[in-house]
């Protein structure tokens, strides 16, 4: 009879060994676990729309204002013919389109006019008593601008525009001193001299601004 | 480093200065990760601008208004102006009556009367003229 070669100690040792390997696996394998977090990231974006609640302002005898906004809502053109004593605030709001909060970060304004002055009104207040449908339609209104246009104040040679009367409440008192009567000739005169001056308003005012929105709340 | 070096300068000065260092630094293998290197800097910096421009936007407002008279401002305009005529006239006119009285009082004191004046009979009917044109007014003549 041929004898083994192996030793049977070393054999019975490497089969204990690798028994006892496999359940310590076995063993460790219970006491591990894990979680899978599988995601996935997508770059923001921000969109800013304008949206004006009237497209067409019709006022008193000639005066109109016309706001044409462009089909992606990124311009906002206004047109219109005012009369000098035209002071009026027009809003716009601004949308959030995309999937970043935005805030307005800068306000250039490329053309200047002393008629105009943009101002900004925050997010505005909302109504308790809204609607579900205005609810949502302020919840996507990001900032609210104002627009005032008030011309009066750059014809400051037609004093009338920015009196506070009316016919029959004359501005200065009628004496019948001698002094009155130089006041009044000196009314008269001036009175004469703004009304040509008013005759001859006729000119063209243009302004542009650049609103620039960034990230932000 | 030495042979480095002299492998530069054993190259033709036609050869740029860049094509230079590459060949001598690393040779076709360096040349390659450099190609590499400036194709993804060129990359990065076509992408880079179009990744910060979703992460911004802005809006326009333009405007053209044209400002003309109104022409009920100009007729109270010229109401006022006919109404403070109309009250430059009168008050000239009632200047015109003090200087009037006046020169009669100092007229009177130059020439006293020492008999009161009568006009026909007790109980007669009197008419008397108001005198416009020395702009004498009817209370005035009720006065005298």
């Amino acid at each position: 009879m041929k004898r083994s070669r192996v030793n049977p100690r070393v054999a019975i040792l490497c089969i204990s060994s690798i028994i006892s390997l496999g359940s310590m696996g076995v063993g460790y394998s219970a006491w591990n676990d894990r979680v899978i977090i599988d995601m996935s990231i997508t770059t923001g974006y921000i969109d800013a729309d304008i949206e004006v609640l009237e497209r067409r302002i019709t006022l008193e005898g000639e005066e109109y204002l016309d706001f044409v906004l462009d089909t992606d809502g990124k311009t906002l053109f206004i047109e219109g013919q005012v009369y000098p004593e035209f002071n009026n605030y027009i809003d716009i709001n601004i949308l959030d389109g995309g999937s970043i909060p935005f805030a307005i970060s800068k306000v250039e304004e490329i053309k200047e006019t002393e008629i105009v002055i943009l101002r900004n009104r925050g997010r505005g207040l909302k109504s308790k008593e809204s609607t579900e449908e205005e609810i949502l339609r302020q919840n996507q209104i990001r900032e609210s601008l104002s627009l005032q246009i008030n011309p009066s104040h750059i014809y400051k040679e037609v004093n009338y525009l920015n009196m506070n009367h009316r016919i029959g409440e004359p501005n200065y008192a009628v004496e019948t001193k001698s002094g009155g009567v130089g006041q009044l000739e000196l009314r008269i005169s001036e009175l004469r001299s703004e009304i040509e001056s008013y005759k001859q308003i006729d000119e063209e005012q243009e302004f542009k601004y650049n609103i620039l929105f960034e990230q932000g709340i | 480093m030495k042979s480095r070096n002299l492998n530069i300068i054993s190259y033709s000065s036609k050869e740029s200065s860049i094509v230079l260092i590459l060949k001598g630094y690393g040779g076709i293998k360096m040349k390659k990760k450099m190609t590499i290197l400036a194709l993804s800097f060129a990359a990065t910096l076509v992408l880079m601008p179009a990744g910060f421009g979703s992460w911004y936007d802005n809006v326009t407002i333009l405007g053209l208004i044209r400002i003309i008279p109104n022409p009920d401002i100009i007729a109270e305009m010229e109401a006022e102006l006919d109404m403070l005529e109309i009250q430059m006239l009168e008050a000239k006119k009632r200047i015109q009556v003090v200087h009037k009285q006046d020169s009669v009082v100092e007229m009177e004191n130059y020439y006293p009367t020492t008999e009161p004046i009568s006009v026909g009979q007790e109980g007669d009917e009197v008419e008397i003229e108001i005198e416009e044109e020395l702009g004498i007014s009817e209370e005035n003549a009720d006065a005298k």
